[in-house]
This record gives C-alpha cells, structure tokens and sequence, in this order.
C-alpha cells in the first residue's frame, strides 16, 4: 500500500532562508518531533508489518522541504491531528500528541521558522509564531499506581525504562533507582509490573510520568495461573476439611 | 487480557457439591492452561481478591496472595477506575440485580475497562452488558472440556 506523503517545507518570516542554511539535524529533528506526534496520537510506533509509522521519503530543495512518507495505519489519524492544529481545536487529540506539536513548535520559533505541513490535510496547516501550538492544558493529580507493560528498553545515565502498557499499549517512560532500572532490564520483552508515584491527567486519567520504587512478584511470560490455582485448591482443602467456606458471606448470590 | 471474577475462582478452587459447577472448574483450569501457553495474561482485580479472601483465615491469606500476585497481574482499583464504574453504574441496563451487588460487579467492570481487558470470565454475571459492550463475557460452561486423559475411565480389558 502506498504511504501518503507529509511535505514539510520550512521557512523563515521574510523569506530570507537559503537552501543550505538548515542543518541537517535541526531538519532531522523536526521529522522526529512529527513523528512523535504521530507516535503518541496513535498509541503504537509501528504499522502491522512492523514498519515506522513516519518515515523519511526525501529531502529536497537543499534542507528546506521534508517529505515524510506515513504509514496508511496512520494516515487518518495523522490527518486529525494537524487538522486540530489548523483550526487550533485540540480536544479530540491526546494530550501527549499535542506536547510533542508544542515542543515543535517552540523548536521551530526560536529559530524563528516557519513550517509548512502539506499532503495529507485539506490545507496546508502552518506552525510558526504567528500559529504556535500550545501545551495541553492538564489538571494533574498524583497518585499511587501499580502499572504493568512489556519492558523494551531499560538503562541510561539516568535510570530509566520505556513500558508498553497492557491496558493501552501506550509507551510510558518510568524512572527508578538505577538498581530497579537492571531488575527491570533482566526481563526485557517481558510483562512487568511497577508499583511507583504516577502523575497523572485527571480528565483522562493517562500516566504522564511515573518514578517506579518497587517491581512486583508478577511473573511475565512464566506466569502459571493455572499452578496458582493449585496453591489455592491446596489450602482450600485443608480449610474445607474443618469448616465449610461460607460462599455466602463475601458472595451474596453464590 | 483476561480477567477472572470471584466466582470463577471458586468454581477452580473449592469443593463443590454439584458436579456441573465441579466442571466448571475443570473447564475453567483447562482454559487457563491454554492462555498460559499463548502467554495472555491473566488479571485478577484487588476487589475480587478480596471477595476471594473473604472465605478464608487470615494466616492462609499471605500463601494464596503470593501465589497469586506471581501470576495474575493485579489490577488496584484507582481514581480511574473508580470514575469509569460511577460512569458504568449511571448508565447500567434495568435488569442488573440488587444494587449492592451491581455497585461492586460494576466496579470490577470498571477496572477491566481501564485495564484494557479484551474479556472476563464469569458464570454469573453479563460484563458484556456492564461494561455497555466494551468487554467480552466467556462463562465456563462454555469453554471446551479438556481432552480425556486415555486411560481414565477405560473399561477393564477382558
């Protein structure tokens, strides 16, 4: 399937910007930041055959046009996404979709430039100074939470590990003493839970950031509920042996 | 994901009288031995676990947590949680039973959706219809029976 286009063509506001005045990185970094847009606005990195949801299909015109190709997975969404930043609406996108707008566009307008998203909205959705986006606006309430996630990444100069969660497959980066950090990368590609401190959106009730203390007994991949059953039948035995387990008491209907 | 009721626990773990609720234990173990090999987790909400617990001395309940906290990932009934039943409750079908019980049932519902749980088990209650169609019911009756062991209940060979 052909992968719809996103063109990005950078400017700056008198239009003095020479082809081979941007950087390749400052080029490369606003690519990523579209990206992590794209990223967080659908919940996943990857289409169905493991590809890049965004991925880089040219540079033209020296550095000043980015052509992105996006997955069709993502096209709509991607779409909705710089069509909430064209009609500065951003209630029906994820408030991390729209940080990552924001840290574009704050990347963008101190170097004064000017960015123009083509090829997959109606019109072309422009963000410069004159049409920043801005930070989610997010009532934050912190709170005890027990998450649990696959573990893909773990490490770093300061500790930290990268979750896919279980209960959205989001991405969650978590933070840890650094000897919580190495139990967490012995179960890579693991199913972990971490109990910590979660800071979290209270309309949404989404985990913006999560500093982790304690890694939970749960098992991952060994995890036998079946065995564990057997533990329970075990006791259950013994105590049915004296007395019978009144269902009725914590039941009702039982 | 898969989240297991209270009931559900029971049904695979205490004596019953009645040989159909007996199988459905075994159906119930058969099934979880299947998940196990696909590694779907299993999840059990802290609510359920208490319901569980209920039944039993206070000195067993470290050993049953244990065994359980190792491998069926448990859900904390949080804010979120606690939001989405308030939610669910509100809009819930006319025919969910006494309302204490619909409040509790509708809290484990709540937790699951949050949870992302794709279905629950249960004999006893339609999630499907608390949950407003989010999340799948399988009830034990209907899950396969495990195959026969070849030589259980084998005729003696003349």
């Amino acid at each position: 399937m052909v992968s719809p286009a996103l063109t990005v063509t950078i400017d700056n506001g008198d239009r003095t910007l020479r082809p081979s005045g941007v950087r390749i990185r400052d080029l490369l970094r606003v690519g990523e930041l579209i990206e992590a847009a794209v990223v967080e606005a659908t919940g996943r990195e990857l289409d169905e055959e493991g590809v890049p949801l965004v991925t880089l299909a040219g540079v033209r015109e020296g550095s000043l046009k980015l052509v992105l190709a996006v997955a069709a997975v993502a096209a709509t969404t991607a779409a909705t996404t710089l069509a909430a930043v064209g009609a500065a609406d951003y209630s029906q996108i994820p408030p991390n979709a729209q940080d990552q707008l924001a840290d574009l566009s704050r990347y963008l307008v101190t170097r004064d430039w000017s960015a123009r998203l083509s090829g997959l909205t109606r019109k072309p959705v422009v963000i410069d100074a004159a049409h920043p986006v801005p930070a989610a606006k997010r009532v934050r309430l912190t709170e005890r939470r027990t998450v649990y996630g696959e573990c893909i990444l773990s490490g770093g100069v300061q500790p930290k590990a990268r979750l896919r969660l279980t209960s959205n497959r989001r991405l969650l980066w978590i933070t840890g003493s650094e000897q919580l950090v190495q139990q967490l990368g012995t179960r890579l590609y693991d199913v972990v839970g971490v109990s910590g401190t979660a800071i979290v959106d209270a309309r949404t009730h989404e985990v913006l950031s999560f500093q982790a203390d304690t890694v939970t007994p749960y098992s991952g991949r060994k995890a036998d509920p079946a065995a564990a059953l057997d533990v329970l039948a075990k006791i259950a035995r013994r105590v049915e042996s004296t007395s019978p387990i009144d269902r009725t008491e914590s039941e009702g209907d039982l | 994901m898969i989240l297991l009721d209270c009931n559900s626990l029971v049904y695979a773990t205490e004596r019953q009288s009645d040989p159909k609720i007996a199988e459905l234990g075994v159906r119930l173990r058969h099934y979880l031995a299947q998940l196990s090999e696909r590694e779907t987790p299993v999840a059990v909400p802290s609510l359920v676990l208490y319901e569980y617990l209920c039944g039993y001395p206070v000195e067993d309940h470290p050993q049953m947590v244990s065994a359980l906290e190792t491998n069926y990932i448990i859900f904390d009934v949080g804010v979120a949680a606690a939001s989405k039943a308030a939610e669910l409750f509100r809009n819930r079908p006319a025919d969910t039973g006494p309302k204490q019980r619909a409040k509790l049932d509708t809290l484990i519902a709540a937790t699951a959706v949050v949870e992302g749980v794709s279905e629950i088990v249960s004999e006893d209650r339609d999630y499907t219809a608390l949950t407003l169609g989010q999340i799948a019911t399988k009830k034990p009756s209907q899950l396969p029976k495990p195959p026969r062991d070849l030589f259980e209940d084998t005729p003696d060979e003349q």
